[in-house]
């Protein structure tokens, strides 16, 4: 595919404090994370561990108390469409049938109705949602929402693709489906990907690289390459390498969540 | 832990010494009409929206009938239908009929083309909000009704004073609870829409006005309603056109079988706008779950 190049997403010493009940409280704490061009990374870590504070400083929904986010070495402020973002909920505009919804990022740009239309169609080819182009969100099942969440922010062509739990709501079946489809979207049209998870077994899937995170304050407390073949089907899991990977990240996660857990 | 507790937490499915917990008799099965948002049959729903409509009409219809009341305070429903066409046949029903609606037209369009433009302000900015709720949440307690003696002296006996009563009594409602809609748009809805690279603006356009269009007319549906009781009111006092103004002439006659086809003609007015409304809610709100 040709248009936007996919980006390189750098953060320096990212740090988020915010008040609560008049406490400060320390979200997230030097944060220094880089994501290379065209690369898959996921974020695991445990609830309060921060992962979704992390993406919402990325997309530029609210600022960093200190440090830098830098897309291609120029600092980022304020949200844009080079990041796309994915919720958990979706985030689905309801009044908006399935290709309006793909068509919304498109409709802001200066383009003719032929070239958004085209995009539009390719998009929903990609995530499978042809058939479903006339639909409202309502009558779409999770799974099909979340496509939409994804084909809609892909659209834009972001120069980094942030996806926030996005399968965290839907059942084990329609998860695996999601993942080899966002393992296959991913290859399809190689954008930079920053995933975040509480799901180990997802983020060893879907990435090349996964950063555990530290609960309070947040911070990196592993980061550790994935070296599964890049074109992986769901029997992967089931490799004693894929199993070992995700033992291993596992018990990261438990000794960082429960650190701070008091002991029963 | 000793074995004999543990034997003892096998049985009882509880800790040692602790009573067993007592239950309750299963509830009675009730009727599906009597049971908590229960749907209830075809049949059953007929029955009661009839029911709803011919036990007054019949107490009506009885009540006239037996001659317990004088003629003079409750006419019989055929008195009230010969008065009711002998006023249409005039013309005299359609002339009041339709000053009523043009001054609610006026008025409570004027408080919608005003109260929307603010509440979407003080659903979207908390600077509009903290600006504008305190005094209009003080002003929506006034009664319009006691602003008529000073309306009338601002503004004269025409038409200005009963369009501005009509306007006082719903522009506050209209606008707090368009505000209230407004805020109920999703924050996610609004993150996204920014990462998708839309401009304030265009948030505001392509986001939050439409999510709260049907909510918007649910509002109006409500406001409607007080504007329709606000005009009739506004008349009663001082007017020489309307339903209210007729309901006071033929009341000075004591033409109660009048009185009662004007009240019948108000409402089925009010029916009507609230219906219309109705099916304008439910089709700008087609993709509401």
């Amino acid at each position: 595919m040709g248009g936007i190049a996919p980006g390189v997403l750098e953060l320096r010493g990212v740090g988020k404090q915010f008040t609560r009940r008049g406490e400060p409280v320390q979200a997230l704490d030097n944060i220094d994370l880089r994501v290379e061009r065209g690369e898959f990374v996921c974020v695991v870590g445990a609830s309060g561990s921060g992962k979704s504070t992390l993406l919402s400083l990325i997309a530029g929904l609210s600022p960093v108390s200190t440090g830098q986010v830098r897309l291609d070495d120029r600092p980022v402020s304020g949200p844009g469409p080079d990041r796309g973002l994915v919720f958990q909920s979706g985030a689905v505009y309801p009044w908006r049938t399935v290709e309006r919804n793909v068509a919304f990022g498109l409709e802001l740009l200066p383009i003719s109705r032929d070239e958004r239309a085209r995009r539009v169609d390719w998009y929903l080819a990609e995530t499978g949602l042809t058939a479903l182009r006339h639909a409202l969100p309502r009558q779409l099942s999770g799974g099909q929402l979340q496509r939409v969440a994804i084909a809609r922010a892909l659209a834009c062509e972001p120069q980094v693709l942030l996806l926030d739990e996005p399968f965290g709501a839907l059942d084990v079946q329609t998860k695996e489906d999601m993942q080899v489809l966002l393992h296959r979207i991913w290859r399809d049209t190689a954008r930079t990907v920053l995933l975040v998870t509480h799901d180990v077994e997802e983020a060893v899937f879907l990435s090349q690289r996964v950063v555990v995170l530290a609960c309070d304050p947040g911070r990196i407390a592993a980061d550790l390459p994935i070296a599964l073949p890049s074109d992986r089907d769901l029997a992967v899991k089931r490799t004693p390498q894929f199993l070992k990977l995700r033992a291993s990240i596992e018990d990261l996660v438990r000794a960082h969540h429960h650190r701070h857990t008091p002991a029963e | 832990m000793s074995t004999d507790t543990d034997a003892a937490a096998v049985t009882t499915g509880a800790r040692a010494g602790w009573a067993a917990l007592p239950r309750r008799r299963p509830p009675r099965r009730v009727p599906s009409v009597l049971a908590i948002r229960s749907p209830i049959s075809r049949r059953a729903r007929w029955i009661l929206i009839t029911l709803s409509v011919l036990v007054p009409a019949v107490a009506w219809v009885a009540l006239s009938g037996s001659r317990t009341v004088e003629p003079r305070f409750l006419p019989s429903p055929r008195a009230v239908w010969l008065a009711g066409v002998e006023m249409a046949r005039s013309g005299q029903l359609f002339t009041d009929g339709w000053a009523s609606i043009q001054r609610v037209l006026w008025g409570f369009g004027l408080a919608v083309v005003v109260s929307v433009p603010l509440g979407i302000l003080m659903g979207t900015f908390r600077a509009a909000q903290s600006l504008l709720e305190p005094v209009i949440g003080l002003l929506r307690y006034l009664p319009a009704s006691a602003f008529i003696p000073l309306l009338i002296l601002w503004l004269g006996l025409g038409e200005p004073s009963k369009i501005a009563i009509l306007f006082i009594g719903t522009v506050f409602f209209n606008t707090l609870m368009t505000a209230d809609v407004v805020r109920q748009v999703p924050k996610s809805l609004i993150d996204v829409s920014y990462t998708l690279g839309a401009r304030r603006g265009e948030v505001l356009r392509k986001v939050v006005v439409p999510h709260s269009i049907p909510g918007m007319i649910d509002a109006m549906r409500v406001n409607a309603a007080a504007a329709w009781n606000f005009v009739v009111v506004a008349e009663l006092i001082a007017a020489n056109s309307g339903l209210g103004y007729r309901i006071i002439r033929v009341q000075r006659f004591a033409q109660t079988d009048r009185i009662f086809a004007i009240l019948v003609i108000i409402g089925l007015i009010g029916l009507t706008m609230d219906l219309s409304l109705r099916l304008l809610r439910d089709w700008t709100g087609r993709w509401v779950a």
